[in-house]
């Protein structure tokens, strides 16, 4: 057994999800410069080059780089051999998500129901997914899930007879159609899986894969040309 | 951006009119940002005969939740969010008199239509660049709807902000026929 600070939880959210909305990643820097490069239409490339420019400025001015903080979502990957010292691990989560809306000045854009509205004035609650998994280490993902992204999600239950061919073809549609609705180049994850609801709640989440690596169970070839913020 | 035309609200027809798809404008002085919470507040105003919070005949619309101001700046990130969750407003705001609405992606037929028949234009700012077009930003208030937070309606002081037209009054999209060549010349090579 081994035993985590709950409040270490707490610290770690509310870093991570200020450094996911103002620090741009690494892999992603390279991948809109590499597209900057390979885009074939000049107008392409000069909005590619602007927000790489942008993302230098956001860092520069430790300002978010894009005004959607987004919904925070915080994978928790667990391991059954470990403890809190302290109860209420899902407040944790959310202490740390509204100290990092405090502190690095991010949106409130969550509101308490979706008809009813009313926002909750301090992005909360997070989306958490937690997966137990064997072994004594708990590992946090946060990311920052832009609406503009969300918008476009698409969820399709397929026959058997569709296969990878129609996997593929989804893909290819959804993508389509989202167009320019939401913010390029984009971070494509596709999950799948026996039930709908299973499918949106995988482990880590696909779009929290590094740049350049594959699932675990890649069933179809992976060219990523480009990306952004899952 | 050299070849920008520049637009400074409010605008008139005569200045709307000869603004086509492509075309890269800056916009210098007063615009308003809303987004659907304050359009549907607006829209209901107007349903009802009364006047709206401010005069928006000849305005320019920006379709943006900033984020809070952090000390010593105008406002925060303050990049454009999809214009589709406008759409059911937007024709009811051009009747009214708005000349131009800043968002990204596309709009809806009923919108296209609306921009031709009451002159207007809808102009797109490039989604992702909400640390920049902060600082195109001088200054920043809320005029109205204080309680939706981030989506109320703000007056805005612009300095050089860019925007391309994407759908103008003749009704041509820049986003169809932008695919259009595209697919061709990709076809081609």
């Amino acid at each position: 057994m081994r035993t985590i600070s709950t409040d270490q939880v707490r610290q770690t959210v509310r870093d991570l999800y200020k450094q996911a909305c103002v620090v741009i990643n690494p892999e992603l820097k390279a991948a809109f410069a590499k597209a900057a490069q390979e885009e074939p239409s000049p107008q392409g490339r000069e909005i590619l080059s602007m927000l790489v420019a942008n993302s230098e400025l956001a860092q520069r001015e430790n300002l978010p780089m894009c005004q959607d903080t987004g919904i925070a979502v915080v994978f928790l990957e667990l391991g059954e051999d470990v403890r809190f010292d302290q109860p209420g691990l899902l407040e944790a989560v959310n202490q740390g998500v509204r100290e990092a809306h405090k502190e690095q000045y991010l949106r409130a854009s969550l509101v308490k129901d979706p008809l009813r509205r009313g926002n909750t004035g301090d992005n909360t609650p997070a989306m958490v997914h937690l997966d137990l998994v064997p072994g004594d280490h708990l590992k946090i993902v946060v990311g920052a899930k832009g609406t503009g992204a969300e918008n476009m999600s698409k969820t399709k239950i397929m026959s058997p007879s569709a296969g990878v061919e129609g996997a593929k073809q989804f893909l290819l549609e959804t993508v389509k159609a989202a167009g320019p609705n939401a913010c390029p180049p984009l971070v494509l994850g596709m999950g799948s899986a026996v039930t709908s609801r299973r499918s949106r709640s995988s482990r880590s989440g696909p779009c929290t894969v590094p740049w350049g690596r594959r699932t675990r169970t890649p069933t179809m070839p992976i060219s990523r040309r480009n990306g952004s913020r899952p | 951006m050299s070849d920008a035309i520049e637009l400074r609200p409010p605008l008139k027809d005569a200045d709307v009119a000869s603004l086509k798809i492509g075309d890269r404008v800056v916009i210098r002085g007063t615009i308003y940002g809303a987004r659907d919470a304050a359009h549907k507040k607006m829209v209901e105003l107007l349903d009802h005969g009364q006047p709206l919070p401010v005069d928006l005949h000849g305005g320019i619309l920006y379709y943006v939740g900033p984020t809070p101001a952090p000390p010593g700046r105008a406002i925060g990130a303050a990049g454009p969010t999809t214009s589709l969750r406008m759409d059911a407003y937007a024709p009811r705001m051009y009747e009214y008199g708005v000349k131009a609405t800043i968002g990204k992606g596309y709009r809806n037929q009923a919108v296209i239509d609306s921009l031709v028949k009451h002159k207007a234009v809808y102009l797109i700012a490039v989604g992702g660049l909400g640390a920049t077009l902060s600082g195109c930003i001088k200054a920043a208030k809320v005029i109205a709807y204080p309680e939706l937070g981030t989506e109320a309606l703000w007056e805005f002081h612009v300095e050089d902000f860019p925007a391309i037209v994407a759908n103008d009054s003749q009704g041509r999209d820049a986003y169809k026929e932008g695919q259009e060549v595209w697919a061709k010349k990709l076809a081609v090579a």
